[in-house]
């Protein structure tokens, strides 16, 4: 069992659902929201944030009522010893996934903006160390490095009000040009930034007063869906439509614009102060993929550590250029999506089913 | 444990070595290119020429100037580099020059390798030249080096004088948009100093027509909202100079007989700092609605102009399209220059200077 020492507190919540929404999407989610809403699909974001509350929801109202309160015994006791443990174990190699997507696209985006002869696997031997240094210790040190990767890139949003001075509010007027459905069409596409927060279902057992986090949960899920509203907003009215189609980061040649006397590229400092945020997004993914397969097949998680960092290590290695990253990335966003939308209501109907029936029956 | 941390004291050391042996950019060792302009030479080769400046000591400068000829832009820069002592690079670009016969045959795939590199910012100038960049660039004698003369000339134009504003990001993304037509200054070698001698316009990526200066602040003020501005105005009894000219622009679209009127509205605030002939403050009225008249007047002709010659760097087509929901680009391309477009004027005169 989980003992207080290694539990934290609810406002953390907060922490570590900001922490894991805000990642690699924040750098280049415009340019492939507008493929159905164009020029309206900023409202998309505030729709896709409400979407994802209601699946906060959702999940807290079945952890609530779990005993262990993790998607380990949630998919056993709904589904079943065989079926839970092939759900489980299909649910922890898409956190990998998305560990490795993760990785996989800020190294990217070192090599194309910082250093194009950096050796990829070298990097990755200086910083798979740290990400073990993280999560092989206490769930409180994956907080820990959560907390930093909301607060040090806050700062960053400051550095968004320099484009302004080249806003076209043209660039996104009419307003509701497009139909409801394509608006919503495209949110569907917006989701794959805030995957992050499906952690909670492995990190649940670890605050303190659960029940009563769930307010913290919604309000970090406020804020991200504030953040990248507002830096989808200042985008679509720097960019015209023509552009967000071509270009690759949006949000990187936003900063291209900023020119200041002692740093002439400011995305160099965007991208390194970015890494605090690249950070628990990757540990908080290996952690939680190891803590579910370690409860479910019962083996030390540090173990089970060392062969998911090898995995990452070898899969960023496999994966060499754009067109494969891009793959990756449409993939994992599909994949979440259903998993979200349409796998979790029926996991929490089947919860709910089984719960009613184990209550009749004693 | 002290196991586990020798491994990852290893695996730190490794990838330290590995990284160390990256290709590096010593201060010394490379040359910051800081203009670059490229000329046409015949369909598909352009001369490229770049100025990179080298310090001598504290304070002394000398630009070296590098040319050749080339089909595409990074062919040009290996060309070049083999003429070099150090490798030529863009991270200090500040001012890239195209020759007007090559603006003439579209400038989209010039400016690609700006927009593409990651290096080179977008506040970056760019400036259409009349005649040759490459005798322009090697002409030019400021102790501040070629690159930083220009941008600078090109810069305080903008802030201070009459130019619009424009840079790489502005260009770039009305070259994209394919609804605004950009336009770019328009620089002229006279008396081995080069001067800016009007605005560029553009259709698309290509130059279509020159813009003479005493239209450029009209333009601005059509353009943009303005901040600080000359204007002068003269007539048979007098002449004045405003200046410190703000101004803000308003736009509006109508529909008038199932045809799309557009209005322009200029707000504009202004001090007379000279004044020539008799009466002076007395005729402040007077001279408040001959401005009035003269610029509404001035900045009709201007825009026909400019529907005459098709193109629409005043975004009249972007402020259609962002207001008026039944926009068809076709439609509007064939109506655009017979559609009606006037100018108001709101003129106040807040102060005369120190003078009667």
């Amino acid at each position: 069992m989980i003992g207080a020492k290694d539990s934290v507190s609810s406002l953390m919540v907060f922490i570590l659902i900001t922490a894991s929404q805000v990642g690699v999407g924040v750098l280049g989610f415009q340019s492939y929201i507008i493929k159905y809403a164009g020029h309206d699909a900023w409202m998309s974001l505030p729709i896709a944030g409400a979407g994802i509350s209601f699946i906060i929801m959702i999940m807290y109202a079945m952890l609530n009522h779990d005993e262990q309160g993790d998607i380990v015994s949630i998919h056993s006791f709904a589904l079943g010893k065989w079926i839970g443990t092939v759900c489980t174990t299909l649910f922890a190699v898409y956190l990998l996934t998305m560990a490795v997507v993760v990785m996989r696209t800020y190294l990217e985006i070192i090599q194309v903006w910082m250093f194009p002869h950096m050796s990829l696997w070298a990097v990755l031997l200086f910083i798979l160390p740290l990400v073990f240094y993280i999560i092989g210790g206490e769930f409180r040190i994956v907080v820990g490095v959560s907390f930093f990767g909301v607060v040090y890139p806050s700062l960053l949003i400051l550095s968004f009000f320099f484009p302004l001075q080249y806003a076209r509010m043209s660039n996104i007027m009419p307003f509701f040009d497009h139909s409801i459905i394509e608006i919503i069409q495209s949110s569907s596409l917006a989701i794959l930034n805030f995957m992050g927060f499906v952690t909670l279902l492995v990190f649940y057992p670890f605050i303190q007063k659960a029940q009563h986090s769930q307010k913290f949960a919604h309000y970090g899920n406020l804020y991200t869906t504030l953040f990248y509203t507002f830096v989808c907003f200042i985008s679509f009215v720097y960019y015209n439509q023509a552009e967000l189609k071509e270009i690759i980061w949006a949000t990187l040649g936003l900063w291209k614009i900023i020119e200041l006397p002692i740093l002439a590229r400011f995305e160099y400092f965007g991208i390194a102060t970015l890494f605090f945020s690249i950070l628990p997004n990757i540990a908080l993914y290996t952690w939680a993929c190891g803590r579910t397969l370690s409860r479910q097949f019962q083996i030390s998680q540090r173990k089970i550590s060392y062969v998911l960092l090898a995995i990452i290590f070898i899969s960023c290695l496999f994966f060499d250029d754009r067109a494969e990253i891009g793959v990756l990335n449409d993939l994992t966003g599909k994949v979440g999506s259903y998993f979200l939308f349409i796998y979790i209501p029926i996991l929490f109907l089947l919860h709910w089913i089984r719960r009613r029936v184990k209550k009749h029956a004693s | 444990m002290r196991r586990k941390y020798a491994v990852i004291l290893l695996f730190v050391a490794v990838s330290l070595f590995i990284n160390f042996k990256m290709p590096k950019q010593v201060i010394d060792q490379i040359l910051m290119v800081t203009v670059a302009g490229y000329d046409y030479v015949d369909e598909d080769s352009i001369r490229g020429t770049v100025v990179a400046p080298t310090y001598l000591e504290e304070g002394q400068l000398v630009d070296l100037i590098y040319t050749d000829t080339a089909s595409m832009i990074y062919e040009n820069r290996n060309k070049l580099n083999r003429q070099a002592s150090e490798s030529l690079l863009n991270g200090k670009l500040e001012v890239v020059l195209f020759n007007r016969e090559l603006a003439q045959k579209g400038l989209s795939k010039y400016i690609d390798y700006l927009i593409r590199d990651p290096s080179i910012g977008t506040q970056l100038n760019l400036a259409i030249v009349e005649g040759s960049t490459h005798e322009m660039l090697t002409s030019i004698k400021a102790k501040k080096g070629a690159g930083v003369f220009l941008s600078d000339l090109i810069e305080h134009n903008i802030e201070n004088g009459n130019m619009p504003i424009v840079n790489l990001k502005q260009f770039s993304s009305e070259v994209a948009s394919k609804i605004i037509d950009p336009y770019l200054p328009i620089i002229k070698l006279k008396n081995g100093v080069p001067k800016i001698t009007g605005l560029a316009l553009f259709n698309s990526d290509q130059y279509v027509d020159k813009l003479p200066p005493d239209q450029v602040m009209l333009f601005k003020m059509l353009h943009e909202t303005l901040r600080d501005g000359t204007y002068f105005l003269e007539t048979k009894n007098y002449n004045a100079a405003i200046q410190n000219v703000d101004s803000t622009r308003e736009v509006e679209v109508m529909k008038k007989n199932g045809k799309l009127k557009v209005n322009f509205t200029l707000k504009i605030d202004a001090v007379v700092r000279e004044f020539t002939g008799k009466g002076g403050l007395k005729k402040k009225k007077e001279i408040k609605n001959r401005f009035q008249k003269e610029i509404s007047r001035k900045s009709v002709q201007l825009i026909k102009k400019l529907q005459e010659m098709e193109v629409d760097p005043l975004g009249v087509e972007e402020i259609v399209k962002s207001r008026y929901r039944g926009y068809n680009k076709k439609r509007f391309e064939e109506t655009y220059p017979r559609m009606e477009i006037d100018v108001d004027t709101e003129f106040t005169l807040s102060e005369f200077g120190t003078r009667r």
